[in-house]
């Protein structure tokens, strides 16, 4: 086979080249337009300064106790802006204890996704009846459910205490396993893969080696790929062959991968104040003094989305992935530091810079489930796409690509 | 100037680029379109790419593409193994239709390695790279992409000798 190569080239050897960088060129203009576009309708026609926006909380301090303190001399500088980065306008802040007041998003805004999360007692089992794919899967009590799309529960049983559970970008994949078991003796660190297509299910194990350490746990990079995570270690293992081979990503305060499979991190309290985005190979640090030490971050091509309360009170902030320079931010009314520390962050980021959130409804004082919120960054539009009444021990995932398109 | 830099580099890349994702996909059309798309992505992040290897993430980009392509359409029509090859991609119609059939005749995993391997002359730790998997995933796909075309496209082998004669 030494002369395939001249065989392919042999083979191909009439396509001319596609002459298409300005077309290239011109689209990725489009799509960084569309998304700041509306953005920049709520800029400042005048420089108004972030730390304006962000008030006296930053010295002040918070007045609710929730928000972990930050170490000595981990201060970010706030950057004073910029006339090639137009600070944003102050925008009005919302209190997401009024979520059920509003109103629906415009139909098929996310076609793969019901209005309401609602997963029957029982359903039948995934390995009798495959559905192929599933936008959101749930587990409750000791099951785990997945939704087709055509719109049937279908069930995955669960053989342990304290189980995860996550989906593949596509929702072709459901991965379980078990937050370690001190009661187990036999607890393993293996991830059961259900595929969905066809009902079957595949067991991999973490690398000779590998530390377990209490964050220990599986995500998916792409639908052949699962990525282990264990304290400072991360491993990529290949669905198909079970191989594992270190990954560099860091441990952090959150962590995402995009639509293309590049991670992204934001470090912890106790590192430096910077995200950290491994696409294109080496990993290439980014400060987050613009926004503050972003949490529950989610990405796209050039976008960030995290929640933030470091600069001052709680807000999602839509940036610029490549400096983290704001474009948009939805304060937050956060009284008891509920929203801050679990009820309320980005669920995805959608193909038309739309961001979802989810957000506990938390309106009569108890967690009666949660509703995924359209937010519109360049008009501040709120709108509920779906909603759940889960009690909140309910462990609920979404296929963050089906969410998208 | 960062513009002027991403037009000489996607220039000087894309005919390349265009090859291989043909060679993935055996539809010119989608080829195009797996190529535009992921010279788009290197232009959006043009600025971190510029110093690195955009070239390695714009293969990686149309290799995902198209594996999620093929997996969104699995239960669809793809590709007609048997169709001729499109007008114009070779100076040699019958080689270009029969490495056609053979390419289509492995799973997308396979092609890929293949193509990186053996059209793109990647290293097998830079294939690894690009597809986000281990080398010994390389080494044991790249065997088996080639024991496939032996057994399954033996006209792959003899137009190879013809070559040689």
């Amino acid at each position: 086979m030494s002369d395939l190569h001249a065989l392919l080239d042999h083979a191909t050897d009439g396509i001319e080249s596609p002459r298409l960088e300005q077309v290239a060129l011109r689209t990725a203009h489009r799509r960084r337009t569309r998304r700041r576009g509306a953005a920049a309708a709520t800029v400042a026609s005048t420089l108004v300064a972030v730390v304006a926006l962000v008030g006296s909380q930053t010295s002040g301090g918070r007045s609710d106790s929730m928000p972990p303190a930050m170490p000595p001399g981990l201060t970010p500088t706030v950057t004073p802006p910029t006339p090639s980065t137009p600070a944003l306008e102050a925008t009005a802040s919302w209190d997401p204890r009024d979520v059920d007041d509003l109103s629906g998003a415009p139909a098929r805004v996310v076609p793969a996704l019901p209005d309401v999360i609602d997963p029957p007692s029982s359903s039948p089992l995934l390995a009798d009846e495959p559905v192929g794919s599933a936008v959101v899967a749930v587990e409750e009590r000791g099951t785990a459910q997945v939704l087709g799309p055509d719109g049937e529960w279908r069930t995955v049983p669960l053989d342990g205490r304290y189980p995860r559970i996550a989906l593949s970008p596509g929702g072709t994949r459901l991965a379980v396993y078990y937050y370690v078991d001190t009661e187990d003796p036999d607890h393993t660190y293996d991830v059961t893969v259900h595929d969905l297509a066809t009902g079957g299910s595949t067991v991999l194990e973490p690398p000779p080696g590998f530390v377990p350490w209490d964050d220990t746990g599986w995500s998916f990079l792409d639908e052949d790929l699962l990525l282990l995570t264990s304290g400072p270690a991360s491993y990529a293992v290949s669905l198909s062959s079970g191989a594992t081979e270190p990954r560099p990503y860091r441990a952090g305060l959150s962590r995402t991968v995009d639509p293309d499979g590049e991670v992204l991190v934001s470090s912890d309290w106790s590192e430096p104040n910077v995200l950290l985005d491994y696409a294109g190979g080496a990993p290439r640090e980014v400060s987050m003094a613009r926004t503050g030490r972003l949490a529950r971050i989610v990405a796209d091509d050039d976008t960030v989305v995290g929640t933030s309360y470091e600069n001052g009170p709680f807000a999602v902030y839509v940036a610029d992935r490549a400096t983290l320079t704001p474009r948009a931010t939805l304060p937050v009314v956060d009284t008891d530091g509920n929203y801050s520390n679990w009820a309320l962050g980005p669920q995805a980021l959608l193909a038309d810079g739309t961001v979802l959130l989810r957000v506990a409804a938390l309106g009569r004082g108890r967690a009666t489930g949660f509703r995924l919120v359209l937010w519109e960054p360049g008009t501040g539009d709120l709108s509920v796409v779906s909603s759940s009444d889960l009690p909140v021990e309910a462990s609920v995932v979404f296929a963050s690509g089906l969410l998208r398109s | 100037m960062q513009e002027q830099e991403f037009t000489e580099w996607a220039a000087g890349c894309q005919r390349s680029l265009l090859r291989s994702a043909y060679l993935l996909t055996g539809d010119l059309h989608r080829a195009q379109d797996l190529v535009q798309e992921a010279l788009v992505k290197v232009a959006l992040r043009w600025s971190q790419l510029r110093e690195g290897n955009p070239t390695a993430y714009a293969r990686r980009i149309i290799v995902r593409d198209n594996v999620s392509w093929w997996r969104r359409r699995r239960e669809t029509a793809v590709a007609d193994p048997e169709g001729p090859a499109p007008d114009g991609v070779s100076s040699d119609p019958v080689t270009a239709m029969v490495v056609r059939r053979a390419l289509l005749r492995l799973t997308p995993a396979q092609r890929a390695v293949l193509v990186l391997r053996h059209f793109d002359d990647l290293s097998e730790r830079e294939t690894a790279d690009v597809l986000g998997v281990s080398i010994g995933t390389v080494k044991s796909q790249n065997s088996a992409a080639l024991a496939r075309l032996r057994t399954g496209a033996p006209e792959l082998l003899d137009l190879i000798g013809e070559r040689h004669e």
